[in-house]
């Protein structure tokens, strides 16, 4: 017999809403007036682009949002740029300046921002680039 | 009105056995801000996905942390595995439950010896260290570690634990709850205890939703959250409920740690009683392709693992968000209008686990 008061729930469906980067700021305050819990935001370099997920949860059930951001354009030195979402969840500001630090994405009105000084790393960005470490280059390379 | 003055605490501190600084802001003895900082022996390991393969990974996420490692390698392999489309076999189910358990039961009663320790209970410490020995001879006896366990693999477990072994488990876990009890008594009860904790750091039902505590630190507020609750591995046939305190200050918090103790030996018994006969793993050939954000229920709280693969044998992404990094910005809260002599038991009251954060 299944006794588990929340077996309605099905931890495999996770919707993930691709938008815009200028949406942002509506639909946190979205997720913050229907009272969901900013589970957490992740950075990923796929191929020319950035991707962020916000993760929210409410009673166990997951929502998120992807936004797709272009990489650093070395020729205008544009830095890709989002707005915090740290005025509705004030904990965004941990992620938030992770990602600043470990992608080089520069965020606007952080709650708290440490500049650059949340991690101590030996490269710049190290996220940003293929591993930074020589050495381990030479140990092994990827297969292509 | 008192000068403010900033008093770094940390990164080196005697209730500190692995590096975190606050800089606290004080007015007389008073803390009326706490400013964390972290990333002091940030490792990057989710970067070694560039060179290490989808099943390498394993072995990575396990050495992420030395108390809750089985349960970091087993939610790495239930990200995978759902990304694959893996049917784990119903005996690896219930054996990860059965060393999930093990691992919050070692994990706590580590946490109430260190707890202990920082009210200056000696005693208290040692004997909450003695009983974790014997969980962890268990842990031993059954994968071979004590600390990486080594058991966690995409598509199983590695090890198998013999029905004969599942009953003498039974029998010794009923001896370590026995001596437990006048132990529980004494951080339920004593009055030194409850002199430091009662009404120390109290975190609000709505402030730690909001702040997005996890855990005990969430559910001694009063917040009922609790991952096992999605029904990983086979927690969805087993009967419990989230532990759940309502005052939210330190006592709570070690409350809620010292029933969920209880509760782990009770989900133990369950997980051996219907422990299925059968295979302990399947194999798995292929390569990932697509993502998927695994949460389980480390002893400190929800942990996350992010994967993203496109088919090739390394991974896109792996990220992995700690509980105790969502737990700062709930200390960072309790911190504010402390006495400066609770500093160290409210920044033990997280659990903190800085070589998880500092992944």
């Amino acid at each position: 017999m299944n006794t588990n008061s929340n077996s309605n729930i099905n931890y495999k469906d996770q919707e993930i809403q691709p938008i815009n980067a200028g949406e942002l700021l509506n639909y946190a305050q979205m997720f913050k007036n229907d009272n969901y819990r900013l589970i957490h935001i992740g950075a990923a370099k796929i191929a020319d682009k950035f991707e962020l997920t916000y993760a929210f949860d409410k009673d166990y059930k997951y929502r998120g949002i992807k936004i797709t951001l272009p990489l650093d354009d070395t020729s205008t030195s544009t830095t890709p740029e989002l707005k915090s979402i740290s005025d509705f969840f004030w904990c965004a500001f941990l992620y938030e300046n992770e990602i600043a630090e470990l992608f080089g994405i520069k965020f606007h009105g952080i709650k708290i921002d440490y500049k650059g000084s949340f991690y101590r790393t030996a490269h710049k960005t190290p996220f940003n680039n293929p591993m930074a470490s020589r050495k381990v280059d030479i140990i092994r390379t990827p297969k292509k | 009105m008192a000068n403010k003055t900033i008093i770094p605490f940390g990164p080196q501190h005697p209730v500190l056995p692995e590096p975190i600084h606050l800089d606290l802001v004080v007015e007389d003895e008073k803390v009326v801000e706490a400013i964390p900082s972290i990333g002091l022996i940030h490792r990057g390991l989710e970067k070694l996905v560039e060179i290490k393969d989808y099943q390498e990974m394993t072995y990575v996420a396990e050495r992420i942390c030395g108390i809750c490692s089985f349960i970091h390698g087993m939610t790495y392999c239930h990200a995978i595995e759902t990304v694959m489309n893996v049917n784990v076999p119903p005996r690896a189910q219930y054996l990860r439950i059965i060393w999930s358990e093990l691992s919050r039961l070692h994990s706590h009663l580590l946490w109430l010896g260190l707890m202990a320790d920082s009210l200056g209970f000696e005693s208290l410490f040692m004997y909450s260290w003695k009983i974790r020995e014997k969980i962890l001879d268990i842990i031993e006896e059954t994968t071979g570690g004590r600390v990486i366990f080594g058991s966690a693999k995409i598509g199983g477990v590695r090890h198998d634990i013999s029905n004969q072994k599942l009953q003498e488990i039974l029998k010794r876990l009923a001896d370590v709850e026995a001596e437990l009890k006048p132990i529980a008594k004494v951080f339920t009860d004593d009055y030194s205890v409850k002199h430091r904790l009662v009404g120390v750091g109290v975190l609000s039902k709505d402030e730690a939703y909001a702040l997005a505590a996890v855990g005990p630190m969430a559910r001694a507020s009063g917040v009922t959250q609790d991952m096992r609750k999605l029904g990983y591995s086979a927690y969805n046939e087993i009967n419990f409920e989230p532990i759940i305190e309502s005052s939210g200050d330190s006592y709570a918090r070690t409350v809620v740690r010292v029933r969920e103790l209880y509760s782990s030996f009770d989900i133990i018994r369950q997980a051996i009683a219907k422990m299925p006969e059968g295979a302990i793993d399947v194999k798995v050939t292929g390569n990932p392709n697509g993502e998927f954000m695994a949460r389980t229920e480390q002893p400190r709280g929800e942990v996350v693992y992010y994967v993203k693969a496109n088919g090739n044998k390394f991974l896109e992404r792996l990220r992995v968000r700690t509980p105790t990094f969502a737990n700062i910005p709930a200390l960072v809260k309790t911190l504010q209008g402390c006495d400066l002599a609770d500093v160290p038991v409210l920044v033990l009251t997280i659990d903190p686990c800085i070589s998880c954060t500092e992944r």
